[in-house]
């Protein structure tokens, strides 16, 4: 009896351990914030919880930019989603770990200086903050990694 | 001599496996629309058989105006940043004007003589890309707010068909300067628009590139596209050909007579059968080689008006 708890708990432990490792994007909005400097993009983001990290911020930004894209740019323009729709899911492997809190999306945003935010919801708060994220050196990366396909890919 | 055989023949199929699976790349340049050129006064009069036109004067709008070229030189920036590098218009309008002196005082050796050219050839010697990107701006201002307008279109100079665009007015400001929001314009609008041209290209690689044949004849032949072989008129045989020969047998019969036939919207594979890649001069001399044969026995000229035009006349070379 006590051998079948023992295999229960290690099977228990394992299986949490499984779960806990693929690390589910928190719920999120992003918006334009205006014109970055050449190359980069600014945006501002809100991540629903009531305990959010710059590391939420900025894997929901990058996420936000790669896989969403945003409106509400200074010049009136919208910011399409740099990769295709199907591409998250085409690239499951690479995007979790890209994505995750401690991932290389980690190294493409920057939070700007006392733009945080904070905002009650009717289900609890929303924190929010603009980041600016170097869209140049992070479209390469993506399309060495072939998340995102170059303009002149088949030519 | 027999390793020399083999090294030959494996530096031949490295050679054509990097060209294999390349489709010809469309060449595409930045210039100012004509109503730009026109706001800005940058237009030179042309003498088209007696009738008098005001033609755009790239020339004197790329040496004079400092804004056009920084929107172009910003353009073809990020343009390069996203692995495609367009042509320049200063650039090219630069190296035809060298290059064509170049050739006037080129010789040869035994006699002397100078290299041929034809009324054509000085005809086409002119600033030419596949793809033409039209830039316009206007700057708006209201009181001490000022905002920019601004479109870019791009064109397929051989179906002129508009084939990506990005057009928008910004939000102003009372205190940035005008070259400020300008590049902040071509910034921000750079990725809808290549979203756009990429669409284009994706299918352009799925339906085959769209392209124009123009057929006529020489008036001295007595070839028309009604003479009769067997049941068929020779355009029939020409529309048999294409269908069969066209990617998901897609074309379309613009108009035709019996001195001049107009294919447009003809979607030509990427490739050749042999895997090489293929333009529009390669596929109508495919055409020309059917027509030449048996029953037919048509000489065909065929003149190459670019990556997505060709001119075929029948009866003569």
């Amino acid at each position: 009896m006590k051998r079948l708890l023992n295999v229960l708990f290690m099977l228990l432990f394992i299986l949490t351990g499984a779960i806990a490792k693929v690390e589910k994007m928190p719920q999120y909005d992003i918006t334009g914030a205006g014109s970055g400097t050449e190359g980069t993009i600014l945006v501002k983001v809100y991540v629903y919880g009531s305990k959010v990290s710059d590391q939420d911020l900025k894997r929901a930004a990058v996420h936000g930019v790669v896989f969403r894209g945003c409106s509400g740019n200074q010049s009136g323009a919208r910011q399409p989603a740099m990769a295709a729709p199907t591409a998250e899911t085409d690239n499951a492997a690479f995007c979790q770990e890209f994505f995750a809190s401690d991932g290389q999306c980690q190294n493409f945003a920057t939070i700007v200086a006392g733009s945080y935010d904070r905002v009650k919801t009717p289900k609890g708060y929303k924190q929010g903050a603009i980041l600016q994220i170097d869209k140049t050196s992070l479209r390469k990366e993506l399309e060495k990694a072939g998340v995102v396909r170059s303009l002149s890919s088949g030519f | 001599m027999k390793l020399k055989t083999i090294l030959s023949v494996f530096l031949l199929t490295l050679f054509s496996l990097s060209v294999m699976g390349q489709a010809k790349k469309p060449t595409l340049m930045v210039v100012p629309s004509d109503a730009w050129c026109k706001e800005h006064g940058y237009e030179q009069k042309f003498d088209n058989q007696g009738t008098e036109e005001m033609i755009p004067d790239y020339k004197a709008a790329l040496s004079a105006d400092k804004q056009l070229n920084a929107v172009i030189s910003k353009i073809n920036l990020l343009m390069a940043d996203r692995g495609f590098p367009l042509k320049d218009l200063q650039q090219n309008m630069r190296s035809i004007s060298n290059l064509s002196a170049e050739d006037r005082l080129i010789t040869s050796k035994a006699s002397g003589s100078n290299i041929s050219e034809s009324p054509l050839d000085r005809l086409r010697r002119t600033a030419k890309a596949d793809i033409i990107l039209y830039i316009d701006w206007t700057v708006n201002t209201v009181g001490p707010k000022s905002s920019i307008t601004y479109n870019l279109a791009a064109k397929d100079a051989y179906s002129d068909k508009q084939v990506a665009g990005a057009q928008g007015t910004g939000k102003g400001s009372f205190s940035a300067e005008l070259p400020v929001l300008l590049e902040e314009a071509v910034q921000d609008h750079m990725d809808g628009f290549v979203e756009r041209l990429q669409a284009h290209f994706d299918d352009m690689l799925t339906n085959g590139r769209e392209v124009v044949l123009d057929m006529r004849v020489f008036d001295s032949s007595d070839v028309d596209f009604e003479k009769e072989y067997g049941e068929y008129e020779l355009s029939e045989v020409i529309d048999n050909w294409l269908a069969e020969n066209c990617v998901n047998h897609r074309f379309s019969k613009s108009d035709a007579t019996e001195t001049m036939v107009l294919y447009e919207q003809v979607r030509i594979p990427l490739y050749k059968a042999n895997g090489m890649a293929q333009d529009t001069y390669g596929f109508a001399r495919e055409l020309a080689r059917f027509l030449g044969g048996a029953p037919y026995n048509i000489p065909v000229k065929t003149v190459n008006r670019g990556l997505g035009r060709c001119l075929l006349i029948l009866g003569e070379k």
